[in-house]
């Protein structure tokens, strides 16, 4: 038996990535290292896993940029810093293959993505962004579900979001989009926005923290430009520390709401629950508390369905 | 890479690009990172020790089968265990790898993560593996470059490639990280009709 845990992955790793280097290097004996690899799977899999690092390693050549710097051979490699910003530079002015990069979450997941310049995009669950930035753009594509964006300062590129609705300039601040059925929900928490769409444009800005945050609400027809409600406010905040916060809401709404993060669905089986009213704070991730609050609060019985329903029924 | 088995070839593309998932349910079931870790390579080994490996549909589920097992086998022997991993072992469903392991890392994400990875290493390690790698030259042409010995070379190589593997294991980890809530769902207690 071998020891536990991380100290023996540590050895196993070493060990295989001293296979690796050697076999690389044509110096190893290709009958002792079958003989070490067959001797106990776990170096196998230590090897094959080293294998595959080694082979994503092989992407940073594919990255190389077509025009290198002007530098001479050996100042390239002195610079490792300069060498690792080349590659990085290369790596989203290069390829067609790289030029937009597509992030998605699924059902009940949540993510961060750090962008170059020092942004970042949350993206809330089933939610799917693609962006692209450049010398003279940074931009953002919102293709279905909900994100939080910090933007940093750029001063020679705006940032643009994209979305079916329209396009809004982002100024440095921080931002709530979220795509509904009937359009565009774009609440400023700080900073400024002009949104501009076929229906027309309007701008919304919250200069300072005492200012009223903003609420861009953008469907074909119309933009409307309005304080944003503090219920919405505390909402777009409660779902980026995984939580969701209902105030008065009918259970209706609610469930609908909490059905976004959700692969197995709530349903309302009778009418009369969907009138209900509750308030609360509860976990995304967590819908068992949230169920626990119907079942005693209600008295609602919550029957399986089969793997995709949960049916919500009075006693 | 004439070193790879077919089997190996295999390991890579179908079973470890869920390695996330697979240290994720094992922490879920033992509480405890070593444990896990043990767990899973654990299971790797006997993934690796299955004759008939070309006839399994679902690896991933498979080794997550498997795990579970281990950890099974593991409390049986324990003489006190938490309610908390009761809990967690009475559920049924095995958490779900399949849609996000592969999809939704682009080209252009690995291709960062791989170089963030690099921009870590240690000073000489990453000159060597850059030249190796990104330069593609061999060990030789990069002893001559960097008047080192063969064998110092195949050093540094080794201890990047070490370093690289764990550094791109652990941001694989952070990566699904925020999926940990997935099989919760499935632990709803519910009434049947």
């Amino acid at each position: 038996m071998a020891q536990t845990g991380d100290q023996d992955r540590n050895a196993l790793i070493a060990q295989a990535s001293e296979w690796l280097a050697r076999l690389d290097a044509g110096r190893a004996d290709p009958v002792a290292f079958e003989a070490w690899r067959d001797a106990d799977p776990r170096r196998a899999a230590a090897f094959a896993e080293v294998a595959s690092a080694w082979s994503k390693l092989d992407a940073l050549r594919d990255a190389e940029p077509r025009e290198r710097p002007a530098m001479t051979r050996r100042a390239w490699i002195g610079g490792g810093a300069a060498l690792a910003a080349g590659l990085a530079g290369a790596a989203y002015l290069g390829r067609d293959q790289l030029l937009r990069a597509r992030t998605v979450t699924g059902v009940g997941e949540r993510r961060t993505l750090a962008l170059p310049d020092g942004s970042s995009v949350e993206l809330n669950t089933d939610t799917e962004v693609l962006w692209r930035f450049d010398r003279q753009h940074r931009r953002l594509w919102l293709e279905r579900g909900e994100v939080a964006l910090t933007i940093a300062q750029d001063a020679l590129r705006p940032f643009e979001l994209f979305t079916q609705q329209g396009l809004a300039r982002l100024a440095p601040g921080q931002f709530n989009a979220r795509l509904r059925p009937a359009g565009l929900d774009l609440i400023v928490l700080a900073g400024r926005a002009a949104i501009t769409t076929a229906a027309g444009q309007a701008q919304a800005a919250v200069e300072s923290a005492t200012d009223a945050r903003q609420a861009l609400v953008i469907t074909p027809a119309r933009i409307v430009a309005a304080a944003a409600p503090e219920a919405e406010v505390q909402a777009v905040q409660a779902w980026r520390r995984g939580e969701i916060v209902f105030e008065g809401q009918k259970l209706a709404e609610a469930v609908e709401e909490y059905n976004r993060y959700l692969t197995r669905k709530l349903i309302i089986e009778d009418p009369k629950v969907g009138g209900l009213r509750l308030g609360g704070r509860f976990l995304t991730d967590n819908p068992e508390s949230f169920l626990d609050a119907l079942r005693t609060t209600f008295g609602l019985r919550i029957v399986s369905d089969g793997p995709s329903r949960i049916l919500l029924k009075s006693r | 890479m004439a070193w790879l088995r077919d089997i190996d070839k295999w390991f890579a593309a179908a079973v470890l690009p869920h390695a996330a998932t697979y240290r994720a349910y094992a922490r879920k079931l033992t509480g405890d990172p070593a444990d896990a870790e043990d767990l899973v390579q654990e299971a790797y080994a006997k993934v690796l020790g299955v004759p008939d490996w070309r006839r399994l549909e679902q690896p991933e589920r498979f080794v997550l089968t498997i795990i579970r097992n281990l950890a099974f086998e593991r409390f049986r022997r324990a003489k006190v265990v938490g309610i908390r991993q009761i809990g967690v072992l009475e559920m049924e469903a095995l958490p779900d790898p399949a849609p996000d392991a592969h999809a939704v890392t682009s080209a252009r994400e690995e291709l960062m993560r791989v170089l963030e990875a690099v921009d870590r290493l240690p000073e000489q390690c990453r000159r060597v593996v850059t030249l190796r790698k990104m330069e593609g030259l061999s060990p030789g042409q990069i002893a001559v470059r960097l008047n080192l010995s063969i064998s110092t070379v195949e050093k540094h190589l080794a201890r990047g490639l070490a370093l690289l593997t764990k550094s791109l294991a652990a941001s694989e980890g952070r990566r699904t990280r925020s999926n940990a809530g997935i099989w919760r769902k499935r632990a709803i207690k519910t009434e049947t009709r």
